[in-house]
């Protein structure tokens, strides 16, 4: 952007990410409260400032004046580090987010590697938290969230490399390169090709997100906020501020590599102004069902949600991975590819449906007996 | 309806027949009650006839429904509602326990619902339930040292000897006061008779400043107006009760939050002061103190 | 043997209290399980924190003020609360309640079973992890209820409304279309929470043969109402042991097959709709005017000796009231027998064996009432 000195070119680049931060989790809380409201018959906020729009201003004023309570039988460094250990790699991997052609911080060759492997970091921040909190209810939470963290971040990197074996670039297939990888969505979006993997990784981020119905770590009403019960105030703000920025970044990732990002429908040569509304909208869409499934879905077992991670997403990544890599070694055409995978798809939502429809154990037949 | 006939004279409950033809041996007595037959046993054949009534085929309890104790003041009593799935009747069964040996065999093996049943019952009542696996009190806390619904433990009781008590006390002061005093109880009845007057007045007065068609401030003025003729016409009996006065307090309401500002002036001024001088706690209050009888004394 | 011992892992089983203060035992409730891994191996409940002694203070009230301590027992479901006193009263005092008190009974009962299962349906999606959903979509139709509820008695919640021989003042002029709308109203609002919950994937994967009971067991552990249905046992009250005016009106019984949580929810999203039907007809049955509450009762109620045992159908299960009298103005002994009392004296059977994210769902499917279980 500001040619000249890369150094002041980076940080203003950083300064546009930094200030786009608090901005974006600001609105994003008070449109998850409304939106949620909504779905919920009643109208979420209303009161602060016009249809309660400075609701998410006020809060923040709130948690930054509340008193910052420490146990004092936690582990000091370990209880106070956490938070920063979970905020700092999402924001991060932001570095290597691409918005349109130009907009981006850092134009990575390998920036779904990078993106992917930074935010995983924030689990070691999980562990922390819960550790240092020295109550059974945290390292509870905390074991839970570990598990279900590292069992469905495999998933969602597969589907991720699924997508990038076969994106097309200038030079052949296959690319890590998240410009490149929308570049050659020009005409069809990838969900075409690849629905199962775009369903993997769907799934994968709601579970990421520690969103319903995977929110087990945090599930207020049993471990009554897992990892996060010894947190006030600020440091708890830092963890839903981390929460948002990850729902910002993988509804990003997931409307650049699966949607066309700012290429598709509107193509590369339409200048800026129309295409970050573009990817917005895009990623709008992901947030908005992101919120939607929150409010209707209750929440899953964490036996039920690593089983179901481990027994069917994991194998159907698996199955994207080899069909994609066949359509790479033999040259078939992405209609194939985008068939093989829509069948995957079926198969999945066919295990889905079947997971959850457990057999009737004891028959009535003992009622009758009885002659009641 | 249907189980509400209370059967008239001994046994003629089919279930209460059948007891009889398989249990000759058992003592026991009836007695009506509305809804269920219920019948008297003696403690020592209790476990064999709860056993009883559960195995047989004819009896067939398999549902315990309520474990009640009642305390008779001269023995206390045990009481089951047993109710049959299979053959849809009911019977109650009734033990007396006596005071000085309240141990009754505990029925948790053959009906879990009995479990929590009896230990309520249990630090309810003190009855010992004996062969119960785990006889912790349930409801209240461990070590209270007595049983809350024995009638020997006083509800009514302390309420009674309060109001006698009471009572007492209001004719004792009553005879010792000075006999102008003594119209005490029907000043109470005087003032109730007065309040009632005045909020005829008021509302009379609120009618008729409506009718005139004011409203706000002149309709409250127009109210004041009316209690004020009102209680000129009352005369002497609107005189306070509080008799020393400390001082003519003034009847306008902007006065007295003029009076009551200028209060909390001398009291945080106090405050101030004393703080100052190093004062604090006691000594601090006593100092407030006393400059507000400083400015009771200059008048206001 | 000694080198077996050295290499196993020694594991030390978790106390887990989940404690008085909880956002999701329903009350005042503790429960300390004994946890290994995340299978519960223990489980004690403590209850008792919210005992405040109704039955020995009814002891010490007259026979029409004991009224209010049946509604602060059975805070969910007070209309049946009270019934059951008053049909004890009734019945040793051999009085005959008008007809058109007995319809009222009805109406007002069967909709308080509404108004309870709706609190059910709201609690028991937040335990199950819904975001509160179906807590907001519940209590739209129970605020609509409540409102009814209100123009008739007065009050929100603790009515003191049913008396020994009827009810205490007739119903408001526009009773009929209110309760019209009313049951219109929660009919659309039931079938809205039936399609939201009941065939939702996630929900049947939580619920479905989670602590399934046999109908011997839970006939042994005292169980009644919807927990007892569950298991298959076609037995409600209301048909086995008719009281007031039930044997007038037409409704099913639901029942479920195995006894487990989604049974039981099941049971209780039907019962609603047969309330709702039985209203209905009570509406329609009811005559337009007539007395409302039994001749020749005095300004003191003095009942003479006996003792009886009324039971009703409350939404939770069997309510009992045990009255003893010995003559005069007070009762002898006054004692509840509340089901969630016997509904959850068997809750460690129930959760034993499962993961304590379970624990929790067990908990809320068998619908306590805390005042209920502590008096």
């Amino acid at each position: 952007m500001i040619a000249g000195n890369p150094w002041l070119d980076a940080f203003l680049r950083l300064l546009v990410v930094a200030t786009g931060i608090p901005l974006a989790v600001i609105v994003l809380n008070y449109l998850e409260r409304k939106v949620i409201g909504r779905v919920q018959n009643r109208l979420g906020p209303m009161r602060v400032g016009p249809y309660g729009t400075l609701q998410a201003i006020a809060d923040t004023i709130k948690l930054l004046t509340k008193e910052d309570v420490r146990p004092a039988t936690a582990d000091r460094w370990v209880f106070e580090l956490a938070p920063y250990v979970v905020v700092v790699p999402t924001v991060v991997a932001l570095v290597a987010l691409p918005v349109t052609d130009d907009l981006w911080v850092r134009n990575l060759g390998l920036a779904l590697f990078f993106i992917l492997a930074v935010s995983t970091l924030s689990i070691v921040g999980f562990l922390m938290a819960g550790w240092g909190s020295d109550n059974k209810y945290a390292i509870l939470g905390a074991m839970r969230s570990a598990a279900q963290l590292i069992s469905y971040e495999i998933p969602l990197v597969m589907a991720a490399v699924a997508v990038a074996m076969v994106a097309h670039t200038d030079v052949g297939r296959g690319s890590l390169n998240l410009v490149e990888i929308v570049e050659g969505q020009g005409r069809v979006p990838y969900i075409a090709w690849q629905p199962l993997a775009f369903f993997i990784f769907t799934v994968a981020a709601v579970a990421e997100l520690y969103r319903q119905p995977f929110d087990i770590p945090v599930a207020e009403s049993e471990v009554v906020g897992g990892p996060l019960v010894e947190y006030s105030g600020i440091r708890w703000a830092m963890f839903m501020m981390a929460e948002y920025v990850n729902l910002v970044l993988l509804s990003i990732l997931a409307s650049l590599v699966f949607l066309g990002g700012w290429n598709w429908p509107l193509g590369n040569e339409v200048g800026p102004a129309l295409q970050v509304p573009l990817v917005l909208l895009k990623t709008f869409l992901f947030i908005l069902f992101f919120f939607w499934v929150r409010a209707a879905l209750p929440r899953l077992r964490i036996d039920q949600l690593m089983a179901y991670s481990w027994q069917v997403l994991l194998p159907l990544a698996f199955y994207q991975i080899v069909v994609n890599g066949l359509a790479l070694v033999y040259g078939w055409p992405d209609p194939i590819l985008g068939l093989l995978s829509g069948g995957g798809m079926v198969v999945a939502v066919y295990l889905t449906y079947r997971a959850v429809r457990r057999p009737v154990r004891r028959p009535l037949a003992a009622a009758q007996r009885m002659g009641v | 309806m249907a189980e509400g006939a209370m059967p008239q004279e001994m046994g003629q409950a089919p279930v209460v027949e059948r007891l009889r033809a398989i249990l000759p041996q058992v003592q026991w007595e009836f007695v009506p009650t509305p809804n269920d037959p219920a019948i008297v046993v003696r403690r020592e054949d209790l476990p064999h006839l709860m056993q009883t009534l559960k195995e047989h085929p004819d009896l067939a309890f398999d549902y315990l429904r309520c474990l009640s104790g009642v305390d008779h003041i001269d023995q206390l009593e045990v009481v089951y509602h047993l109710r049959s799935f299979r053959h849809g009747h009911t019977l109650a069964v009734k033990v007396p326990v006596p005071l000085e040996d309240p141990h009754v065999p505990t029925m948790s093996h053959l009906w879990q619902a009995a479990n929590w049943h009896e230990r309520e019952t249990h630090e309810m009542f003190g009855i010992v339930f004996d062969g119960h696996p785990d006889l912790r009190p349930l409801l209240l806390e461990e070590g209270l040292g007595y049983h809350p619904l024995r009638k020997s433990h006083p509800l009514a009781e302390i309420e009674e000897w309060q109001e006698e008590f009471l009572e007492r006390e209001e004719a004792l002061v009553a005879a010792a006061a000075p006999p102008g005093a003594r119209a005490e109880e029907d000043e109470r009845a005087k003032k109730i008779a007065l309040a009632q007057k005045k909020a005829e007045v008021m509302k009379r007065a609120r009618e008729e400043a409506r009718a005139k068609g004011l409203s706000g401030e002149e309709e409250r003025r127009y109210v004041q107006e009316a209690v004020r003729r009102f209680e000129a016409e009352l005369g002497q009996e609107v005189a306070p009760k509080e008799a020393p006065a400390p001082k003519a307090a003034p009847a306008d309401r902007a006065a007295k939050i003029a009076l009551a500002q200028k209060k909390a002036e001398v009291i945080k001024r106090a405050r101030e002061e004393a703080r100052a001088k190093g004062l604090s706690g006691e000594e601090e209050r006593r100092y407030i103190q006393e400059a507000l009888r400083r400015l009771e004394q200059e008048g206001g | 043997m000694a080198l077996q011992q050295e290499h196993e892992l020694e594991t030390i089983d978790l106390h887990i209290n989940v404690g008085p203060q909880h956002p999701a035992t329903h009350g005042v409730f503790r429960m300390i399980l004994t946890v290994d891994g995340e299978k519960v191996v223990d489980c004690d409940p403590v209850i008792g924190y919210m005992h405040r002694g109704a039955e020995k203070l009814s002891e010490n009230c007259d026979y029409r003020q004991a009224i209010g301590y049946q509604d602060r027992t059975e805070y969910l479901a007070q209309f049946n609360a009270e019934w059951t006193y008053c049909l004890a009263v009734e019945k040793l005092l051999g009085l005959q309640v008008p007809e058109r008190a007995e319809y009222i009974r009805v109406i007002l009962g069967e909709l308080n079973r509404v108004a309870s299962h709706l609190m059910f349906m709201g609690a028991f999606g937040t335990d199950v992890g819904f975001f509160g959903t179906p807590f907001m979509y519940a209590f739209r139709e129970r605020e609509v209820i409540q409102d009814f509820f209100e123009a008739v008695t007065g009050e929100r919640m603790m009515y003191n409304y049913f008396r020994p021989g009827g009810v205490a003042w007739d119903v408001p002029d526009d009773f009929e279309e209110h309760c019209r709308y009313v049951i219109d109203h929660v009919r659309r609002g039931v079938e809205e929470l039936d399609a939201l919950m009941t065939d939702n994937e996630v929900f049947l994967a939580r619920c479905r043969g989670l602590s399934p009971v046999t109908p011997e067991e839970a006939i042994n552990w005292g169980f009644s109402g919807p927990m007892l249905r569950a298991c298959g046992i076609k037995h409600d009250l209301r048909r086995a042991e008719p009281y007031s005016i039930y044997d007038r009106f037409d409704f099913e019984i639901p029942t479920g097959t195995q006894g487990d949580v989604y049974d039981r929810y099941l049971v209780r999203m039907e019962e609603m709709r047969q309330s709702l039907r039985i209203v209905e007809q009570a509406l329609r049955q009811m005559p337009k005017q007539g007395p409302v509450m039994a001749e020749g009762l005095k300004r003191t109620i003095r009942v003479p000796p006996g003792e009886v045992y009324s039971r009703t159908e409350s939404p939770r299960g069997e309510y009992g009231v045990y009255l003893v009298s010995k003559g005069g103005d007070k009762p002898w002994r006054l004692k509840i027998r509340s089901a969630a009392f016997c509904n959850l004296s068997a809750l460690k059977n129930l959760v034993v064996g499962n993961y304590v994210a379970d624990a929790i769902i067990i908990l809320g499917s068998i619908d306590i009432v805390l005042c209920e279980v502590d008096r």
